[in-house]
């Protein structure tokens, strides 16, 4: 799959806060329908280049091309309507909302009716919120989260809580979907639970998948290909196998336990 | 309240369900047969919607080969579609053969191959892929169909066959052929009362399980006794939410709604029991004493959280309820002001307690499968809910025994079911004649002799006696029941079950034949500890680590004495006292082979298992060590090993009756 | 033990008594509570969705009334008075999104509130350069506001309502109805508690910070609009009305700052609580109850529960 086409690409990108180097002039590039793994010791990084991807930070150098356009910067919102979706490390949910007002929240940018007729539900937009709401109710059956739908998310388990975001997520129909440890703090039920989402949602919907994850099984078992960072370095890129058997990755990361 | 077809003539025309199917699509078209939640929408069919859809299911299934006699493997949870397939099946007086859902691929080979399958029905891609790692070794198995087409498209196999495909296929067949209908109809017209219904393969509490056959005939005249019994028309409505597989759901569901009419809802998904129960509001309910002791458990621990004012309101008015609930169900005469503060409670606990538990419609309510704590049950009773007892059997199409509206006891499990025969054997065991009285063990003769008497009595292997008002009283399995080494008897059982109500306890498994006294290893209920736990200010990092807390140990070891207490109260039992208990390190379960599929202890798998344990228990050590394998949910196996505390418990002094009991 | 009759048994005689002056202290207490919720109900959207304590909410009703008034004595017809009016509260929203918040993200929630001080004195410099200083009259019957009183002979007397104060309380509520459809309803006002609950996440999901506030300031700004009108219509419309916006303070404190409920009930609660205070015990101290109840009211919350009736804890973010 690595010799696809390149959905986005990453080049000689560098981001500093004041003086501390988060992220030192690294290129890679992830290909249409891979799943893409950042993995590196912590502080490596890696969430700052989600963040970069998606337009949380901006790179004081490099430039970054999604769908064959380059762009200096980009904002969050943009990054988002032309189909960047995300999760984060430490589950950012809206907390005071059910499963269901979350996962309809990212259909915001699919929606288009006017704010009268959502109001008083009727009409077009009535149409169109029986619509959206189909759509997320799949994206429920998808991730079996049937009998949480009407809870407040606030009050649900933190693995319930990671799938909810992954489905908030997938409500926004990605061509590119980031995911911050979608598996920390998970027993092993849940983690393959969500292992079987991810590669489901990336062979079914054809997603592109870039994901940082710690647990280096699943990462090996999941990926196509693999960039590894270490103190905003990168230091290896190419499929499992290659990565497993670099020297340097091996130094850096892997014999270390962790 | 509208009719009730042919309450209970005992010579009814309609003995078989595809024609009570047909009968109800005349009579009440248009009355609500099945519902479900699909995708958060509850859709509903009527009985002509059906029936058309189970028409056509069933010329679908015939160009499949299917013809009378031949078997049809069912696997899923409880859907429209497959309770169809299920009636389609029968319909061409084949032979459906549910099957667990939760059975690993295992058992499932030895059901399907046992039962000579030819189509295997699937709920969806994980029962699919289970049959098809099997599928090797079934040789009568030609087609496998499927309900849910997630994940299925992809497959290459070339026998897998959607239901939804099959369906339209034979609608359009059908409507192009009025042959084709005629030969249909001809075909459900030929259906004879000695046909078999269907096969219900038994949990098999002992060795292998057994499929037990049972006829189209005497199925619909037992549904059709216990529809009249409880009054059930085409008005009442019923959550099938129990295993396909199991009798519960086949009689309490299927059979029943299909003699009544009634609807049947399904669940969107095991998860959301709770949720659609609320929705649905069923009007006859069926669970399994587990349940509504789980429920029971949430109630308490959500009222432990509560505001100080609402916890006072509620344990007020369960105290009223308590005192007066079961009388004023059992319109007994209770004094006008007990009954308007009875009223009361109703408005502000009661009321809203049944709305939140989706009890608020129920007219009739069911337990049985174990024996149910006499709190618990009064309990329920108390602030409402018509619950009763019954006592049944795959063997029987389940009623032996059920509680008459207005005589019902927590300790008996009621008068004989009507038309059925019950006797006492000189041993102790119930033995009965049913009119819903299996035919035999499917190609197992020896087995079937065995089971049944030679006068024709089927031996239940349960002891137990009638009491003075005629009503049956369950000890134990026959078997079970033995005698501590100074004679006491020891009904393992009912001691389990008295430790058992206790919401922290969430299985007993108790040991003392040719004993010197007994012993009980104990689950606790994670739920429930886990809450106390987190109150207590107790951090733990898992089941085993909490399992071996010496303060959880104190708050077990609390309710082993009062168990204690009330076993001294008894005469029969004061002798059989726990004398010593342990935490069990990791919960039983079915998929170790711990607990049976419908969730009963296997006392003597487990006694071998954790032998070590047992031992420990009776050489006066405080500490044994275990080791043992479980299997994740995934099948993979793992072992959990570590250090187990065995501790000793005092013995109350055998008092008078009278005394507050368990 | 005088006293304490007078305190605690006398004013209760009294109410008992004539219970039609109690109805119609009850009344007027009531029109003004719903007038505090309305200003305290603008301050709240703002802090849920920006985190901003608007200190300006005041006056920003003040400066829409003097708008829709100024305009009008200009010639301008009533009606395109009211419409000119909610537009410059548009691009008061837009400029107040282009040039406080934007440059100021991120910046310690001090900064933003000096920012909204700043904002204050602009508006009422702005005002007074603009329309001038002196007191307005509001154009009630030009807007198709009712006048005059609705008598009941009730209760052994007679409780007489103001016209002006039965439309106040009727479009007030349609006002919180109204809201409360949009946040409930529509994908913006899910928009919004999105943002309200994380502006990350909402960030991610591709909503738009600066529509939203955008969105908030209007909606701010209609409400104040609203307020100032019917606010303008029991007196006259001049910068000595941000007086009464200052009440939105208690009622915040009593509510507590993110939740409308509570703006609502706390508006209510202190404008029945000064009316009763300074009719039945005003006397007591020589009058004046009404313009520090509130404040002690507040301040005995700030003692006891500080978050308020239905707020969050966060408090310490002032």
């Amino acid at each position: 799959m690595s010799g696809g086409e390149i959905l986005l690409d990453v080049e000689h990108v560098s981001l500093a806060f004041g003086g501390v180097r988060a992220i030192n002039d690294v290129s890679f590039n992830i290909a249409r329908g891979e799943i893409r793994a950042i993995i590196g010791p912590n502080g490596a990084g890696k969430t700052s280049m989600l963040n970069v991807i998606n337009g949380f930070y901006h790179p004081q150098h490099g430039r970054i091309s999604f769908h064959g356009k380059t762009r200096a910067r980009m904002k969050p919102y943009e990054a988002a309507s032309q189909g960047i979706a995300r999760t984060f490390q430490n589950v950012a949910l809206f907390k005071g909302m059910t499963t269901l007002d979350n996962i309809l929240t990212g259909r915001s940018l699919k929606m288009r009716r006017n704010l009268f007729w959502q109001m008083l539900r009727h009409g077009p937009a009535l149409a169109e919120e029986i619509e959206h709401r189909k759509f997320c109710e799949e994206i429920i059956d998808f991730l079996e989260i049937e009998h949480i739908r009407k809870a407040p998310v606030g009050t649900l388990p933190y693995g319930l809580q990671k799938r909810v975001e992954l489905g908030r997520a997938l409500a926004m129909e990605p061509t590119l979907l980031l995911l911050d440890e979608p598996m920390a703090g998970m027993n092993l039920e849940e983690k393959q639970d969500m292992s079987r989402f991810i590669v489901d949602v990336n062979q079914h919907f054809g997603t592109t998948i870039a994901l940082i994850e710690h647990d280096i099984g699943v990462v090996m078992d999941l990926s196509d290909r693999i960039v590894v960072l270490e103190y905003g370095h990168k230091i290896a890129d190419g499929t499992p196998d290659e990565v497993k058997s670099d020297q340097k990755v091996i130094d850096a990361y892997l014999g270390v336990a962790h | 309240m509208t009719d009730s077809p042919q309450a209970s003539g005992r010579d009814a025309v309609e003995d078989t369900f595809p024609k009570l199917l047909r009968l109800h699509a005349q009579a009440r078209g248009d009355r609500p047969a099945f519902r479900h939640k699909d995708r958060g929408i509850w859709k509903t069919w009527n009985w002509r919607e059906v029936y058309a859809q189970v028409r056509a299911l069933a010329h679908g299934l015939k160009t499949l080969g299917v013809g009378e006699g031949d078997k049809v493997a069912i696997v899923g949870a409880n859907r429209p579609m497959l309770y169809w397939t299920l009636t389609a099946t029968q319909m061409l007086r084949a032979v459906p053969v549910p099957v667990y859902a939760d059975a690993v691929a295992d058992e499932m080979a030895f059901v399907i191959e046992n039962a000579d399958v030819k189509i295997a029905v699937a709920q969806d891609q994980e029962q699919v892929d289970k049959l098809l790692s099997i599928a090797d070794r079934l040789k009568f198995l030609s087609h496998i169909l499927y309900d849910e087409e997630r994940g299925l498209r992809d497959y290459a196999e070339t026998n897998l066959v959607a239901l939804s495909d099959l369906a339209a296929a034979g609608r359009a067949a059908l409507g192009a052929e009025a042959s084709l209908e005629r030969a249909l109809d001809v075909v459900i017209d030929s259906g004879r009362a000695d046909d078999a219904s269907i096969m219900l393969y038994t949990s098999g509490t002992t060795g292998r399980s057994k499929g037990v056959v049972l006829s189209a005939g005497r199925s619909t005249q037992a549904a059709r006794d216990t529809v009249a019994f409880d009054h059930l028309t085409d008005r009442d409505e019923q959550l099938g939410y129990l295993p396909l597989a199991w009798v519960g759901d086949h009689y309490m569901n299927y059979a029943q709604a299909f003699v009544a009419g009634s609807c049947i809802a399904c669940p969107e998904n095991a998860d959301t029991v709770s949720q659609d129960l609320r929705e649905i509001g069923p009007t006859f309910y069926f669970a399994p004493p587990r349940v509504f002791e789980a429920q029971l458990t949430r109630i308490m621990i959500r009222m432990e959280d509560a505001g100080a004012l609402k916890r006072k309101m509620f344990d007020h008015f369960i105290a009223v309820a308590r005192k007066w609930g079961e009388r004023i169900l059992n319109r007994q005469r209770v004094p006008l002001p007990a009954r308007l503060h009875y009223m009361l409670g109703e408005m502000l606990v009661y009321g809203p307690l049944k709305n939140a538990l989706g009890f608020s419609r129920i007219r009739v309510a069911y337990t049985a499968g174990e024996a149910i704590g006499g709190e618990l049950f009064s309990f329920y009773r108390s602030i409402g809910l018509n619950l009763k007892q019954l006592y049944g059997q795959t063997e029987a199409f389940l009623y032996v025994t059920a509680h008459p509206d207005g005589a019902i006891r927590a300790d008996t499990v009621g008068a004989p079911a009507p038309h059925v025969e019950i006797r006492i054997a000189d041993d102790g065991e119930v033995q009965f004649k049913s009119p819903g009285q299996f035919v035999c063990y499917y190609k197992d003769p020896e087995k079937t002799a065995e089971a049944l008497t030679p006068d024709g009595f089927v031996k239940t292997g349960d002891a137990g006696f009638f009491d003075d008002d005629g009503q049956l009283r369950i000890l134990d399995r026959a078997k079970d029941v033995g005698k501590l080494v100074d004679g006491t008897i020891f009904a393992p059982k009912y001691i389990e079950n008295k430790l058992k109500f206790f919401s922290n306890i969430k299985e007993a498994v108790a040991f003392g034949d040719r004993r010197d006294f007994v012993t009980v290893m104990i689950n606790i209920d994670l739920t429930a500890v886990g809450n106390w736990a987190e109150r207590n200010g107790i951090s733990y990092a898992s089941y085993q680590e909490i399992a071996g807390n010496p303060r959880v140990y104190d708050l077990i070891a609390g309710h082993v004495e009062e168990v204690n207490r009330s076993l001294a109260a008894e005469p029969r039992m004061a002798g059989a006292q726990i004398r010593r208990f342990l935490i069990l390190p990791k919960e039983l379960d079915a998929d170790d082979g711990e607990l049976t599929r419908t969730q009963k202890v296997r006392r003597g798998f487990i006694a071998e298992r954790y032998a070590p344990l047992v031992k420990g228990l009776y050489d006066g050590s405080e500490i044994a060590d275990i080791s043992t394998e479980v299997t994740f949910e995934d099948g993979r196996k793992g072992v959990i090993s570590g250090r187990v505390k065995i501790v000793d418990i005092g013995q109350s002094p055998a008092l008078r009756a009278g005394s507050r009991a368990a | 033990m005088h006293i304490l009759y007078l305190i605690f048994v006398d004013p209760f005689v009294q109410m008992a008594g004539a219970p039609d002056l109690l109805v119609q202290t009850l009344w007027e207490g009531l029109v003004g509570g719903v007038l505090y919720a309305l200003i305290a109900l603008g301050f709240v959207l703002i802090f849920k969705a920006s985190g901003v304590f608007n200190f300006a909410q005041g006056i920003m009703m003040v400066f829409a009334a003097l708008t829709l008034v100024g305009l009008y004595e200009k010639g301008v017809p009533a009606w395109l008075a009211l419409i000119l009016a909610i537009g410059i509260m548009y691009l008061l929203a837009l400029a107040v999104e282009r040039v406080v918040l934007r440059p100021l993200v991120n910046q310690p929630d001090i900064m933003l509130f000096m920012a909204t001080f700043g904002l204050t004195y602009l508006l009422i410099g702005l005002g007074e350069f603009v329309f001038g200083g002196n007191p307005k009259e509001m154009p009630v019957a030009a807007l198709g506001l009712p006048k005059g009183s609705l008598d009941f002979k009730i209760l052994g007397g007679l409780v007489s309502l103001q016209k002006i104060d039965i439309a106040a309380a009727v479009i007030a509520s349609a006002m919180v109805a109204g809201l409360a459809l949009f946040f409930q309803h529509t994908r913006i006002g899910r928009a919004l508690r999105a943002v309200a609950d994380d502006h990350q996440a909402a960030l991610s999901v591709g909503i738009s910070l600066n529509q939203i506030w955008v969105i908030v300031w209007f909606t701010a700004g209609i409400v104040a609009l609203a307020t100032g009108i019917m606010w303008g219509a029991r007196s006259d419309v001049s910068f000595a009305l941000q007086v009464i916006s200052l009440k939105a303070l208690p009622v915040l404190i009593l509510g507590g700052f993110t939740s409308v409920p509570g703006a609502i009930v706390g508006g209510l609660i202190i404008g029945i609580g000064e009316k009763l205070g300074e009719f039945y015990w005003g006397p007591l101290v020589g009058g004046g109850i009404e313009s520090w109840l509130a404040y002690v009211l507040a301040l005995a919350f700030l003692l006891f529960k500080p978050e308020g009736l239905f707020g969050e804890k966060i408090i310490e973010r002032i």
